[in-house]
């Protein structure tokens, strides 16, 4: 009896002992798996997870041809932790001799080009700042090359950051235009306009890492990063190279401020924008800050008489005058509260509309629009595409905008004829010349020509359409009036034997940036032309600010000439078949 | 009990008057001796056991091997990559219009004669453009008028730029010097890499002294 007794009291002690065991497991179990699962969860993770970014590279910029111009490449940021810096001794950490930080430090500095004494300058600022540091950047931007030395130096202490850069192979090469990034955003021209192309998305994988660092197979998990597109510029490389350098020595030899050219093809896309001084990219704080941007777009300025040709063609187009209408001008022009000069007195001329446009008479120009409505020369403006942005919609670009005809002054009023009292930004002047060499037709500029995605897919900027602003005839008139300009202005650096090259020089006055008159040290001298004329495929323009050693348009002529000279050189543009058509410039009572 | 013992249980027991009644009761037949299970069966499991372990082991062993080879093979190929991308780099800069012209100056080489053209009307040939007005080296004394701050990785070319600087920088008795450089001896050309201040540079200019357009900064 008493054995079955204690038979039982076993029993029921095995059980109780056995419900305990197992109701511990199970609040552990729940504590594990429900309680403190995310924490637990997390610190698994951290011990052997790891998660990496994988960049995405921005994309390229191209001219036309392909050739790069911005494009990003993979550099290195080295990093070290302070308080792990050590003296390496042979035997435990894999060195021959001993390395200590000295000698590690004048090492990287002759892989970086860094002074050894300032890295250890910086290292001891910061340990002085905070002895427990775990990181410092020790030199950033490193190659490859770089990267692979100091890798090999197999400093226990130093990390290499991967940290993706923007280069500029091509340098100054159009670096007016694609500008130049800063450390995380685009800071100018396409760099920063055309930031939706380019911008690519970054990465990311995760992975369980094994005690050596190698991915645990199957735990690995990768999101792709979607690289950015490249835009591919209507800019030509080659040529905007040689029309940079040109204008570079031009504004040298002339001692100006500042060159502006620009190249655009007929049907409006831009084959060259070249400023001087101008910004390298790779090196933007080398420049001045206003040095920094295009002044093509963003520097609007009264164009003087290289504006005459609008009013002319206006004029032609209104049907008021006719290429060989025949006026007698003298050099000033009188009326109650007005008063208009020529830039040179001389005697009473007998020139056609023809030979004052050739001649660049102020007074001339009076004349002739004595019976044109200002309304309709501002609508002429307009479709020529003054006063508002040009389609390339260029970082910083101005408008310009057009004045009411009706509010202007009566001085102003005949000044606009001639360029002053109206404002106009180079590239705008550029492509109102485009629509006299493209039969009257005014067709946007434009600079990007595709965008095309990481997978290839190709699109092209939508661009307003084109709009007649003249007759084909009265375009046709008008670049026939331009071509004596060249042959029969008194200046035989202009012309090029055997080609029909249509241009007209100005010399603009330059006003205070405050905007209290002209100032009389400052003038603006240009060029504006289209060629071949019998089928006209380029526009130049060419300008120089407060030249020194030529203060005339005739300054800016020559390199006009050279513009045009490299541009038949580099397109093997084909001498002209026709002959120029006579168009009296001036006129005889003998002859009636 | 065998099947046959329960039908027995089942069937009608019957009284044969000729046979003697049967004892209901037996003794249970002994037990054959159970006899020991045989070695062979135990290696076999055994075996079977171990051939599995070994193939698990076997077969995680190739697949982390294969980890490890691809680890390797991603570092080779990073590694290339990294190789290919400084190449490319290499030659975007030596393919730069810079480069190019510096390069082709240093062989002495000029630029080409302008095409000829023949117009089919007529047997003569149309010659191209005249020549450029200007003159001037596309390197002078302040650098290349159309930098490339990469060039200056490029030793050769760096090299080059610096040797037509110092070139063009070398006064003779006599030459005119632009503005504001009152001294002729030492004046050292500006280097692009480390530029030093000319000993020129020391002495103010006169108030009212033109600068030179290219001195401005």
């Amino acid at each position: 009896m008493a054995a079955k007794r204690r038979n039982r009291t076993r029993t029921t002690l095995v059980a109780l002992v056995t419900f305990a065991l197992l109701a511990a497991f199970v609040v552990r179990l729940a504590d594990i798996q429900v309680v403190r699962a995310q924490a637990l969860n997390a610190e698994a993770d951290g011990r052997r997870g790891v998660s990496q970014t994988i960049f995405g590279t921005r994309g390229p910029i191209v001219d036309a041809a392909g050739t790069v111009l911005a494009e990003s490449v993979d550099r290195w940021d080295l990093t070290v932790s302070p308080r792990y810096t050590r003296d390496l001794q042979p035997g435990v950490d894999g060195v021959d001799e001993l390395v200590t930080v000295g000698d590690a430090l004048t090492r990287i500095g002759a892989i970086t080009g860094d002074d050894p004494y300032d890295l250890q300058a910086t290292l001891d600022a910061e340990l002085e700042r905070n002895p427990d540091s775990d990181y410092l950047v020790l030199s950033t931007g490193l190659t490859a090359r770089q990267f692979e030395a100091i890798r090999d130096l197999g400093l226990p202490y130093a990390y290499l950051r991967l940290n993706p850069q923007r280069v500029y192979p091509a340098g100054s090469v159009a670096g007016n235009l694609v500008g130049f990034t800063g450390v995380t955003e685009p800071l100018a021209g396409l760099e920063r306009s055309e930031e939706a192309c380019l911008d690519a998305e970054d990465g990311s994988r995760t992975f369980d890492r094994g005690a050596d660092g190698t991915p645990i197979p199957g735990s690995v998990v990768t999101t792709d990063p979607v690289d950015g597109g490249t835009v591919r510029l209507t800019i030509d490389a080659d040529v905007q190279y040689q029309v940079q350098q040109l204008t570079a020595q031009y504004t040298a030899q002339l001692g100006a401020r500042s060159g502006t050219t620009i190249v655009m093809r007929t049907d409006g896309s831009i084959a060259a924008v070249a400023e001087a001084p101008t910004v390298d990219p790779n090196d933007p704080t080398a420049s001045r800050s206003q040095d920094r941007g295009s002044r093509a777009f963003t520097a609007a300025y009264e164009p003087g008489s290289i504006f005459k040709t609008f009013a002319y063609a206006a004029m032609l187009d209104l049907g008021l005058t006719t290429n060989d209408e025949e006026l007698s001008v003298p050099w000033t022009y009188t009326a109650p509260g007005v008063r208009v000069r020529d830039a040179h007195s001389h005697p009473v001329e007998q020139w056609t509309s023809a030979g004052i446009l050739v001649n660049s008479s102020n007074s001339g120009m009076v004349r002739l629009a004595e019976d044109m409505d200002r309304a309709d020369y501002f609508d002429y403006l307009d479709r020529f595409g003054f006063g508002e942005r040009t389609a390339v919609d260029f970082a910083g670009e101005q408008a310009a905008a057009l004045r009411d005809p009706a509010s202007l002054d009566p001085q102003t009023r005949l000044n606009v004829l001639f360029g002053q009292g109206i404002a106009a930004t180079p590239i705008q002047v550029a492509s109102a010349y485009q629509a006299l060499a493209n039969g009257g037709v005014h067709l946007p500029a434009h600079m990007i020509d595709s965008c095309t995605s990481a997978d290839g897919e190709v699109t092209q900027p939508q661009l307003p359409e084109g709009e007649r602003v003249v007759e084909a005839g009265t375009a046709e008139q008008t670049l026939a009036a331009l071509e004596n300009v060249v042959t029969d202005y008194g200046y035989d650096t202009f012309p090029i034997e055997g080609y029909r090259i249509a241009a007209k020089t100005g010399t603009a006055q330059m006003a205070y940036e405050d905007g209290s008159g002209y100032d009389p040290d400052r003038m603006m001298i240009s060029v504006a032309g289209v060629f071949p004329v019998d089928d006209p495929q380029f526009v130049v323009v060419t300008m120089y600010d407060s030249p020194q050693t030529q203060r005339t348009s005739a300054g800016a002529i020559p390199a006009f000439h050279d513009m045009v000279n490299l541009l038949i050189r580099h397109y093997d543009v084909p001498p002209s078949t026709t002959e120029q058509p006579d168009v009296p410039l001036e006129w005889t009572a003998d002859q009636q | 009990m065998t099947t046959a013992a329960v039908l027995d249980l089942h069937a009608q027991p019957q009284q044969r008057p000729d046979e003697a009644p049967q004892r209901h009761l037996r003794a249970l037949p002994a037990p054959a001796l159970r006899r020991a299970p045989r070695l062979v069966h135990g290696v076999v499991a055994l075996a079977g056991l171990a051939g599995i372990v070994v193939a698990q082991l076997g077969l995680s062993v190739a697949i982390s091997e294969g980890a490890y080879r691809l680890s390797a093979l991603q570092g080779q190929s990073t590694a290339l990559a990294r190789s290919e991308q400084s190449l490319a780099e290499d030659v975007a800069v030596l393919s730069s219009p810079q480069n190019v012209a510096v390069s082709a100056d240093e062989l002495g080489m000029l630029a080409g004669q302008p095409s000829q053209f023949l117009t089919l009307a007529g047997a003569a040939t149309a010659g191209g453009p005249d020549g450029l007005h200007m003159q001037a080296p596309t390197v002078d004394r302040s650098g290349m008028y159309v930098p490339n701050a990469l060039l200056a990785e490029q030793p050769a070319a760096a090299a080059t730029v610096q040797d037509a600087q110092t070139e063009a920088a070398r006064t003779y008795p006599g030459m005119l010097l632009p503005a504001g450089e009152a001294s002729v001896e030492g004046a050292a050309p500006a280097t692009p890499v480390t530029p030093t201040v000319p000993p020129a540079a020391a002495e103010q200019p006169a108030p009212g002294t033109l600068l030179p357009a290219t001195a401005g900064e």
